[in-house]
């Protein structure tokens, strides 16, 4: 989403290009040696975002082996998010490493635009670590989310084979610049999806039920767009996203964007965790490098600390696929593959019982409308 | 007397026949010479030399500088090195034509000497001649006198200008008696009666091999055909037989031109650059990467001279091929280490290639068709003997295969480049030549019509070689060139163009002095005005919401001055000495950016900015530059050596990656980034065996650079009108034992060459201040050439080369964000290597036929590349699957043996 991508990658799939005239390309894993002595350090990640209400939510996580998945959430003993004017408040421990605060008028800190806000964490080792001042910044209002049904060549790994697939082409229009100054403003987009599922339980007796599950979507990469480079002050039908139709979209799906605002630093922070996403280590790239962080060791400032806190303002959008428009595909459930297994129990547990779903309730959303 | 003097001409025909014995020569034992000498000119001290030896000297007169010699005594000293002490500091060398003449002549045509073709090329001539001998007839029995015994007496001309030819051999083999032939071309030998073979030889004439009956005495006359070899293709950079020992520089690879036809090339491509990278201490950091680092050196430290020219970029696709005609190459050389004064401007090397002059002689057009790409060359005189030509084209026609792809992103691709060589070369008189000379090239990519990149060579030089006496030369040399790079992104929001162009006019004047015997001096100025497009970026088309942002043209003024000198102390000691005197001026007009620290331009320290008007400098920079170099004998075929260099560079390519792409901007020193400075160390020992056939070498080096910069982490270097806020400035260092060996002539010949060395920088700001390895250091490279010619016609070259794998920065760890996100994290650059590379490649050439004097002439050569198959890695990702640890891939792309038939033709 960055202006000017055209950079390393570019000239390496010149290079492969080429190298594809000798249909000799080859690909496989390679032992290599990676250094170590990384694995106690700690991951910050904190986000205080403005809404009704506002609320702060911040992870502390080990580092984790590159060859192992394993994270490692990290209990401290306290997490303290404090403004420009030095109010302060203590936020929640909510789980193992996890720490949540949803304000309210009872908490001596008021979250408001324009304010900066910074956040202090104390190990139970006495090590203490403190964000720089991020500013809480407007954020435009979606004007709308736009949905086209488009059909496009799908091409394999092998670069031979081509499906056509039906699509649904997301797209946003926005302002680019805030209301209030008109300032441009750089963004970060987040989508998810909350799609409608009537289950199938497997035992007897047990009744239907329909849930609605919510789900991120496209999670492999980040999504950021800086307007300050650019010769407009409104994104018109920019797509975001496209999705083949599937079962998801059996008995209905809202496609949810969030939109939040980025101070230049924390653009910056999203920008690098981006290009780290996006590599594919050839000689054209330039190297990788350590991501920023505003977090620091107040009395160690050589310590190796990663992650970074920011402040948003959030703008929710939302767009409804109908079945209809997806040219009805197969039902989520019961799954084509079928329900049970050999052995009678349940192959999809989705299915069986949606409640089973980590994000899912029976409740309908407020804003599904069909 | 037999001291003669010759006309120019027979005199340059009897440098080409006498320089093939130079090899067998070197180890004879000369006669010695008791003489003493007070203020004799060197003609007397020659005509001295004539008289107490049973050597022929030639010369001619008006080359003898008509100073004389100090007082100097001989007792008992062999020849060679009376001459040695004689000629030394004079532009005069010699050369022993078969223990019978001395020829002096300029050292820059004694020094021409000859590969393993030109010898091999003139047996296979001598056997072909052989084969179709007839025997001849001379006298009459009943004319014999009693003794048994025949005086002949001959004649030997040029076949087609009838002009005599001096010096040519001959030889009476069954008797083993021989004699040259004198001014006129006259020979005169008394034989038995009887059959006997004779065989008159000549360089650059067929053999003259014939059974003669000898019935008494009488005369013989010969005619020699020409085009018992092809000059142009053995006239090749190397130097004397034992140059490698002989020469006090240090570190400096010649390449054999026509050895580069044969070597196995990607697609069948002959490639000079890919040649280059056989020499000990020449690497790259992988397949497709454009140009070569030298000694630990960046890509963009090394001056790469077309004649005068300097080539800002020397690659087609992207580094898949050099961009150099091999058809049109005169002589390739690479100082590696200490580089003469006369050049400069960079720190790592020199790669000084010279074009031909064209052909004052005759038309030739020389042809090759490869798998992806076609050369035409042609060239011939204008004016004979006064105006010669030459032109050449070389152009892909990949779009064909591209489009017949099954893949749908390569069958929307295109890809295209070409370049094209003219020259014109005028004999203006005695003392001047002109030439003018242009080259162009040009690359064009499209990827799936959505991106691509173009750049574009345009140059035009002349230059103008004068001798005003014997003792002043002069050349004067002016280039102008331009090179453009366009990047663009099509269609869109982000549709954009990015331009980046440099020019420059460069004018050259150097001039040779020796006004005394025992003095050379070699200076001049120089002078480079730089005009540098960093960046303008503006959208593609109308769809484009691209902001247009032109950054300021920059302009930079480099002066030189220059000179060397070579001192032969005594035999033994050999110093050469040049001091380069650089001045940069980093011009106006500009608006620079000012930082509260400059020491560390930073956008957060930015306090304004400064407007420079046209023409006013802004920064300033002087460097005195020493060379020396020296070299010891330590024995008839043994020398030691060692030089040092300080190397300035005012203009670098700004590329954050392990190789640079074409459209990497290059960027003029500034008042925040100065230019890069190097020490450079070289030790080396030389040793040659058998005849001089064997070379063996072993050297050190050392370079401290200092003002290197490297890029900060995740750098933003596009279109960035304050670049020097994404540097670091720091320092950088490599070293290395480079060990060579090479057999130049026989059946089997070849080279091997194994280099160790690391190359590495310190950087404040990068892996805590450490010292950290460069995105080109590898420890270890070999490379393996080796040949096997049984005859002429066929050649098979096998290569094999290794190398370290490059340096690359490895994930130390991942975090997961909170909406699931796994991100790598980096923390140490270049901390691991991708895995060594190793390739083996076989040619196999068939060459032109033994019959030179055919018009139409053909070789093939069946190459195949990477003949066992191997995977080596163009690239390492790390990539990370649901439930799975992380993996690193490598993806080779060129991972398997890749055959290619080019076919070459010359008309005449």
């Amino acid at each position: 989403m960055k202006i000017m991508s055209i950079k390393a990658n570019k000239f390496f799939k010149i290079s492969l290009l080429l190298s594809l005239l000798t249909f000799t390309a080859c690909l496989d894993p390679i032992e290599l040696k990676i250094p170590e002595g990384f694995d106690e350090t700690l991951v910050i990640q904190g986000v205080l975002t403005k809404g009704s209400p506002s609320s702060m939510e911040l992870t502390v996580t080990r580092m984790f082996d590159f060859t192992i998945e394993s994270l490692t959430r990290v209990n401290v003993s306290e997490v303290i998010l404090s403004d420009e004017e030095g109010n302060s408040v203590e936020i929640d421990r909510v789980g193992t490493g996890l720490y949540r605060t949803v304000f309210d008028e009872s908490h001596p800190i008021e979250i408001a635009l324009n304010k900066s806000y910074k956040v202090n964490i104390l190990t139970f080792d006495g090590r203490r670590y403190e964000s720089t001042l991020e500013a809480l910044l407007p954020v435009p209002q979606v004007d709308s989310l736009a949905i086209q049904g488009i059909e496009k060549e799908i091409v394999f790994a092998d670069g031979e084979t081509t499906r056509v697939d039906s699509l649904v082409r997301l797209a946003i229009n926005t302002p680019l610049t805030e209301a209030s100054s008109g300032e441009r403003v750089s963004l970060k987009w987040d989508l998810r999806r909350v799609y409608r599922v009537t289950d199938t339980p497997i035992e007897a007796g047990v009744q239907r039920k329909t849930c609605y599950l919510t789900e991120d979507l496209d999670i492999t990469t980040v999504k950021i767009f800086d307007a300050n480079d650019l010769g407009i002050i409104r994104l018109e039908d920019y797509e975001v996203f496209d999705q083949a139709f599937n079962p998801t979209m059996g008995e209905g799906l809202y496609y949810e964007l969030i939109q939040s605002s980025l101070t230049p630093t924390a653009f910056e922070y999203f920008d690098q965790v981006r290009q780290v996403l996006e590599r594919e280590g050839n000689m054209f790239e330039a190297p990788p490098g350590k991501l920023v962080t505003n977090f620091v060791n107040t009395e160690d400032a050589r310590e190796e600390v990663f992650g970074y806190f920011y402040a948003t303002t959030t703008d929710t959008a939302r767009i409804y696929i109908s079945p209809e428009f997806a040219n009805f595909p197969r039902a989520f459930c019961p799954p084509a593959s079928g329900l049970t297994r050999m052995d009678g129990s349940c192959a999809a547990p989705t299915c069986c019982d949606c409640l089973s779903f980590e994000n899912s309730t029976t409740i309908r959303p407020s804003f599904w409308v069909e | 007397m037999n001291i003669r003097t010759m006309r120019w001409l027979l005199l340059v025909i009897s440098l080409n026949c006498a320089i093939p014995v130079l090899y067998a020569q070197q180890a004879q034992q000369y006669p010695t010479i008791s003489a003493s000498f007070n203020n004799a000119s060197v003609r007397a001290i020659l005509e001295e030399l004539d008289r107490q030896t049973d050597y022929r000297f030639f010369f001619k007169t008006s080359e003898l500088s008509t100073r004389v010699l100090p007082a100097v005594r001989f007792e008992n000293t062999p020849l060679n090195e009376v001459l040695d002490q004689v000629l030394s500091n004079t532009r005069l060398g010699y050369i022993d034509y078969r223990n019978q003449a001395i020829v002096i002549l300029p050292k820059a045509l004694a020094n021409q000497a000859f590969t393993a073709d030109y010898y091999r090329a003139k047996e296979a001539a001598s056997v072909a001649a052989e084969e179709e001998r007839k025997e001849l007839k001379v006298g009459d029995i009943d004319e014999l006198s009693i003794d048994g015994r025949a005086t002949i007496s001959g004649i030997v001309r040029d076949a087609e200008s009838r002009e005599p030819i001096i010096g040519a051999s001959v030889t009476w083999e069954n008797l083993d008696q021989g004699t040259v032939t004198g001014l006129e071309g006259e020979f005169e030998m008394t034989i038995p009666a009887g059959v006997h073979y004779l065989r008159i030889s000549y360089l650059g004439y067929e053999d003259i091999n014939t059974p003669v009956r000898v019935l008494s005495s009488g005369e013989m006359r010969f005619r020699m055909e020409k085009g018992a070899i092809d000059l142009e293709e053995v006239t090749v950079s190397a130097t004397r037989a034992d140059a490698n020992v002989e020469s006090a520089q240090i570190g400096v690879a010649k390449v054999d031109v026509e050895s580069v036809k044969k070597n196995p090339a990607l697609m069948g491509e002959a490639d000079v650059v890919k040649t280059l990278l056989q020499s000990a201490g020449v690497t790259t950091v992988g397949e497709g990467a454009a140009g070569f680092n030298v000694r630990g050196g960046d890509v963009d430290q090394n001056l790469i001279l077309l004649d005068e020219a300097i080539l800002l970029n020397s690659s087609h696709a992207l580094g898949f091929f050099s961009s150099f005609n091999t058809d049109l190459l005169q002589d390739v050389e690479l100082y590696k280490a200490n580089m003469p004064a006369q050049f400069g401007g960079r720190l790592s090397s020199v790669l000084d290639v010279n074009l031909t002059e064209g052909n004052f002689e005759e038309f030739k057009i020389k042809g090759g068709v490869g798998p992806i790409t076609s050369r035409l060359s042609f060239q011939g005189p204008i004016v004979k003997d006064k105006v010669a030509f030459y032109g050449g084209f070389r152009s892909s026609y990949i779009n064909w295969l591209l489009n017949l792809a099954d893949n749908v992103e390569v069958s929307n691709s295109s890809a295209f480049f070409y370049d094209t060589n003219f020259g014109l070369t005028a004999r203006l008189n005695d003392n001047n030549t002109l030439s003018l000379s242009g080259y162009g090239s040009q690359d064009e990519f499209t990827y799936n019509q959505d991106f691509g990149f173009d750049y574009s060579t345009y140059l035009a030089q002349m230059n103008l070689r004068s001798s005003f006496n014997d003792e002043w030369l002069s050349k004067l040399s002016v280039v102008y060139n331009t090179y453009n790079s366009n990047q663009f992104d099509i269609g869109g929001l982000n549709g954009s163009i990015l331009t980046n162009a440099v020019d420059y006019i460069k004018v050259k004047e150097q001039v040779t002095y020796s006004p005394t015997t025992q003095m050379l001096i070699d200076g001049g100025i120089s002078g480079i005005l730089y005009s540098v497009q960093p960046g303008d970026l503006e959208p593609y088309d109308e769809e484009s919401s691209v902001v247009a942002n032109p950054l300021e043209e920059e302009k930079g003024l480099e002066l030189a001055a220059f000179a060397n000198g070579e001192f032969n102390i005594n035999p033994e000691l050999q110093i050469s000495a040049g001091l380069r005197l650089s001045y940069y001026s980093f011009l106006g007009p500009k608006t620079v950016y000012e930082y509260e620290n400059p020491d560390a331009p930073s956008l957060l320290t930015t306090t304004g900015t400064t407007a420079f008007g046209s023409g006013e400098s802004i920064a300033n920079y002087f460097n005195l530059e020493p060379r020396l170099s020296m070299r010891y004998r330590t024995g008839g075929n043994s020398s030691m050596k060692a030089g040092y260099s300080r190397t300035v560079q005012y203009i670098n390519q700004i590329f954050n990656s392990d190789a640079p792409t074409p459209v990497s901007q290059w960027q003029l020193s500034t008042q925040y980034i100065k230019p890069t400075r190097s020490h450079n160390f070289s030790l080396g020992y030389f040793k040659n065996f058998k005849d001089n056939n064997w070379e063996t070498s072993a050297e050190i080096y050392g370079r401290l650079v200092d003002d290197l910069f490297d890029y900060k982490d995740f750098a933003d270097l596009t279109n960035n009108p304050q670049l020097e806020t994404e540097l670091l400035a720091g320092e950088g260092r490599s070293y290395g034992l480079e060990l060579s060996i090479r057999k130049k002539v026989g059946e089997v010949y070849g080279s091997l060459s194994y280099t160790l060395s690391r190359s590495e920088r310190l950087i404040e700001g990068i892996n805590d201040g450490e010292y950290y390895p460069s995105n080109f250091d590898k420890p270890h490279d070999l490379s393996l050439v080796f040949n096997y010619q049984p005859n002429r016609r066929n050649t098979l070259t096998v290569n094999f080369v290794y190398g370290s794998g490059r340096p690359t920065t490895p994930p130390v760890g991942n975090f997961v964000t909170n909406n699931g996100l796994v991100v790598p994290v980096y923390a140490r650059r270049n901390a691991s290597r991708i895995p060594a590379y190793h390739r083996l490649d076989i040619a196999y050439t068939l060459g032109k036929g033994y019959k030179r004097d055919k018009k139409f002439q053909t070789s093939w050569t069946i190459a195949v590349y990477n003949v066992y198959a191997r995977r080596n890695a163009y690239s390492v990702f790390f990539t990370q699957a649901a439930f799975r640890g992380a993996e690193a891939n490598r993806l080779a792309i060129l991972g398997t043996a890749f055959p290619s038939v080019t076919f070459n033709f010359e008309i005449l």
